[in-house]
């Protein structure tokens, strides 16, 4: 029924869509409230089907290979030559995914990144071989769409995903030491620098393993040291819920510590589960 | 800092006295005090009585030894170990055992401060966030060896002065400047890298992240000299980690004399 509606509804303008769950779900009310049917990249029947108005393909994924590649091939192939495609270079600059497809001049990269798809402007990376019509195009649907384009050099992590990703992973640094709670650095950062939301529950909205993945971006194309992972913020993005939020109940608790004193000597087990009782009670 | 917490005790109904050893550096802060209490000066919630009851809170003082009924004495001396350790073991020696004794250092060990005292477990570090009145937080630092009691008993005090606590082990930076490294140290790196301008930094950080202010207007207040200072120490305190690395432009830039906003040049031009 959906597909027949694309074919017949006149005078709509479509979006393919194509990439993770979280980025499609926080951008669509933006498209849909500003009157573009969304429709997902492998339905490719209702992509050719919407010919000229399809107005862009949008790759929005945190994907750093095959996935992404795919994505843009699928929507190369069935897009028509005049759309753009806009797709996330946060993990993978635009340039290299431009060298993917057979025409690069239609690729846009777009700072496509959890929680901060909504804002008035968003970062651009735009490669040498994108057509300026191609560049025209996309200014004219953003601004459409309420946002600026600003315009930025094209690597990985762009602008403030890779700011967002050294304080969260400081953060998580600072949590594993010990130096804090996970609220008290929350409310520490809001109320005496004045960020929107905490470190920890920035991270945690925005989605551990993606975090983890854009860090490991920048490490690799950068070569530096500083952008390596906390072990607790990878543990993390394995386990894919917030370290503390496993633990239900006091019961709980009392199991994990006594599990925990079964290893430690007798004489030591006291200390032991009192001190590490104190710490998983502090970032409750 | 000294002047400004006096400022917000006062208004907080709590009687301070206003340590300098220079008595004309005292009437000054007074003076400035009064002139900032007078702008708020209404008839319904700070009349002119009020701002007479608090100036009548802040006691002048220009003897350390007067300082001993005091049950808190927050420090705001320069940033330098060695001036901050003389004080302590002065006021350690002139103080009931029962008062707290805290400094306001941002960037020095509390535990190395507290070391210069027979009873380290009395002091602590309280760190307020300028601007000292309307930032609602400060963030209690903890030794080594300071105590729950003297952790508890500035809570409270930082309750009084209307402000939430947050509470931080004596690290490098503690939590707020160890996490605002990164902020700051990633924003300067993609400068330095020719990744973006700081102009369009800033405006994408506020913008498009919400932050109440971009990293350059920051740097630019607080003193791009400054800031390079305390980048470089908490460098050499993290033990040289790369995490923490500061960057040259805000060296070349210092000795350039674009300091900021009060040099009239930094990232921006004032």
């Amino acid at each position: 029924m959906k597909k027949k509606n694309t074919e017949h509804a006149h005078g709509a303008r479509y979006a393919a869509v194509a990439g993770d769950e979280q980025l499609i779900r926080e951008f669509r009310p933006l498209l849909e409230s500003k009157g573009f049917v969304l429709l997902m990249a492998h339905d490719t029947h209702a992509i050719r089907a919407a010919g000229a108005a399809l107005a862009a393909g949008l790759e929005l994924s945190m994907s750093d290979g095959s996935t992404k590649k795919d994505s843009l091939l699928l929507l190369e192939e069935h897009l028509p030559a005049s759309a753009m495609i806009v797709s996330s270079s946060v993990t993978v600059t635009a340039a290299r995914q431009a060298s993917w497809m057979r025409h690069p001049e239609r690729l846009i990269g777009l700072c496509a990144f959890p929680t901060l798809m909504n804002g008035p402007l968003a970062e651009f990376a735009i490669p040498i071989g994108t057509a300026a019509s191609i560049v025209r195009s996309a200014h004219a649907l953003f601004a459409e769409l309420g946002i600026e384009m600003v315009t930025v050099q094209d690597r990985v992590g762009m602008v403030l995903p890779g700011i967002l990703a050294q304080i969260i992973n400081e953060a998580f640094f600072a949590v594993q030491y010990n130096v804090a709670t996970p609220e008290d650095i929350d409310t520490a950062m809001k109320a005496g620098a004045g960020y929107p939301k905490g470190p920890v529950e920035w991270g945690e909205t925005i989605g551990f393993p993606n975090i983890v993945r854009l860090l490991d971006a920048m490490r690799s194309e950068s070569g530096e040291e500083r952008y390596r992972v906390a072990p607790l913020l990878r543990e993390l993005s394995v386990s894919g819920t917030f370290w503390h939020a496993n633990i239900a109940s006091e019961a709980a608790v009392q199991e994990v510590l006594q599990l925990g004193d079964a290893l430690q000597p007798d004489a030591d087990a006291s200390a032991h589960t009192q001190g590490r009782e104190k710490k998983i009670k502090r970032t409750r | 800092m000294g002047i400004a917490i006096a400022h917000l005790a006062a208004l907080n109904k709590c009687t301070v006295a206003l340590y300098d050893i220079n008595d004309e550096v005292i009437r000054r802060a007074l003076e400035g005090i009064r002139v900032s209490l007078a702008h708020t000066v209404n008839d319904t919630t700070f009349t002119k009585d009020d701002l007479q009851l608090a100036l009548e809170r802040i006691k002048k003082r220009t003897q350390l030894a007067d300082l001993d009924t005091c049950d808190i004495i927050i420090e705001a001396a320069m940033e330098d170990l060695r001036v901050k350790k003389d004080l302590f073991k002065k006021l350690d020696t002139i103080t009931h055992y029962t008062t707290r004794l805290v400094t306001t250092t941002s960037s020095l060990s509390i535990t190395a401060i507290a070391s210069a005292t027979k009873k380290p477990e009395r002091v602590a570090g309280m760190r307020f966030f300028e601007p000292v009145l309307s930032r609602d937080l400060i963030e209690i630092v903890t030794g080594i060896n300071t105590s729950d009691e003297t952790t508890d008993a500035l809570r409270a005090a930082a309750g009084k002065l209307g402000k939430r606590t947050i509470v931080s082990r004596d690290t490098p930076g503690f939590v707020v400047n160890r996490i605002q490294s990164q902020f700051f140290g990633e924003a300067l790196r993609l400068l330095e890298s020719g990744a973006a301008s700081a102009a369009a930094i800033d405006r994408i950080v506020q913008l498009q992240g919400g932050f109440e202010s971009g990293p350059f207007r920051q740097i630019d207040t607080m003193g791009v000299d400054v800031h390079f200072e305390e980048s470089y120490s908490l460098f050499e305190r993290m033990f040289t980690d790369p995490r923490y690395r500061p960057h040259d432009i805000e060296r070349r830039m210092s000795d350039a004399g674009h300091r900021g906003k009060k040099t009239k040049k930094g990232f921006y031009n004032y």
